[in-house]
């Protein structure tokens, strides 16, 4: 008779990680959602709520987690939102992976940063990014270029804002696990 | 509480605020400078084409459709201010932009790329050539 052996059990942490971060996708695609159904503050500005989820996982995951979640919202909320492949779901891809990487690059790099500084960091490189994107690959004027500073400008509150509320909620999941969170030493 | 004091940031956070802000305003301040200063124009463009110029103040009202790559876009030039009334787009971001009147104010349809911008005639030097 032949024996068959049963599948090795995966282990119980590695299932916790992936069910958090597949908690957080769902929290990040919500938001991402929730924001394009909000009133524009001008072309192209968003709140960026969803970046807060995404510097959360990057604190608590890693970067791998905190790319894949970036990558995997932007996808799930242009399916959402009937965008899929459009202008706009490019110029969103590329902006996001840009502040994300721009979030690792200031994480690990930038000594005593805090969520804040990271934040406002990935703000105002999304933002440009958007701009570089539809300056010189969609619309190609460089004309657009004249509405980026007031945009930056709102960016830098924003940026600042999310690195903030990232921070608090940072500290109260790791509160409830009797861990303390301070900023980046 | 903790958020507020979050809200503080470490002195590494202010001081790439502080440096992002001196930038964002000497660009802002460079970009005013660079718009032009004498009578506004708009400038309708798809891509790097420029389809139409009229001047912002006219007597009479302006209505162009700029034909873009999902159809196109309806521009309206009225009493100094212009806007788009109607646009092939899903999102309807340029419509719901409103009116502009403002030299350096512009109107962007991503998906039809079509650009309505308001420029003086000293204009930016890295603007794009009309073909």
């Amino acid at each position: 008779m032949k024996h068959i052996q049963p599948p090795e059990r995966p282990n119980l942490k590695d299932v916790e990680k992936k069910a958090y971060w597949l908690g957080f996708l769902l929290l990040a695609s919500g938001l991402h959602v929730f924001e394009a159904a909000m009133p524009s503050f001008g072309p192209w500005f968003k709140l960026g709520l969803a970046n807060i989820i995404t510097l959360i996982v990057l604190v608590l995951m890693g970067e791998r987690y905190a790319i894949g979640l970036a990558l995997a919202r932007i996808v799930i909320g242009a399916l959402l939102l009937g965008t899929l492949f459009t202008p706009t779901f490019m110029v969103s891809l590329i902006a996001t992976l840009l502040a994300t990487a721009s979030m690792i690059i200031v994480w690990r790099y930038v000594p005593r940063v805090s969520l804040m500084g990271v934040s406002l960091c990935a703000a105002l490189v999304h933002m440009t990014a958007q701009f570089w994107v539809v300056g010189e690959f969609i619309i190609q004027q460089s004309a657009l270029y004249y509405l980026l500073p007031p945009l930056l400008l709102l960016s830098c509150v924003t940026g600042w804002l999310n690195g903030a509320l990232a921070h608090y909620m940072v500290a109260q999941l790791h509160t409830r696990d009797g861990e303390k969170i301070v900023g980046k030493n | 509480m903790l958020f507020l004091h979050a809200l503080k940031g470490t002195w590494m956070d202010r001081l790439l605020l502080l440096v992002a802000l001196v930038s964002v305003l000497g660009a802002w301040e460079w970009v005013q400078t660079s718009v032009g200063a004498s009578t506004p124009m708009v400038h309708i463009y798809h891509g790097q084409t420029l389809l139409a110029s009229y001047p912002l103040k006219s007597d009479k009202a302006v209505h162009y459709y700029a034909q873009g790559d999902v159809g196109g876009a309806d521009v309206v030039i009225v009493a100094g201010h212009v806007r788009i009334i109607h646009s092939t787009c899903t999102s309807k971001a340029c419509v719901l932009s409103g009116e502009h009147e403002h030299l350096g104010d512009m109107i962007a349809c991503v998906p039809n790329r079509i650009l309505v911008l308001i420029e003086g005639e000293k204009s930016l030097q890295l603007d794009a050539v009309s073909q």
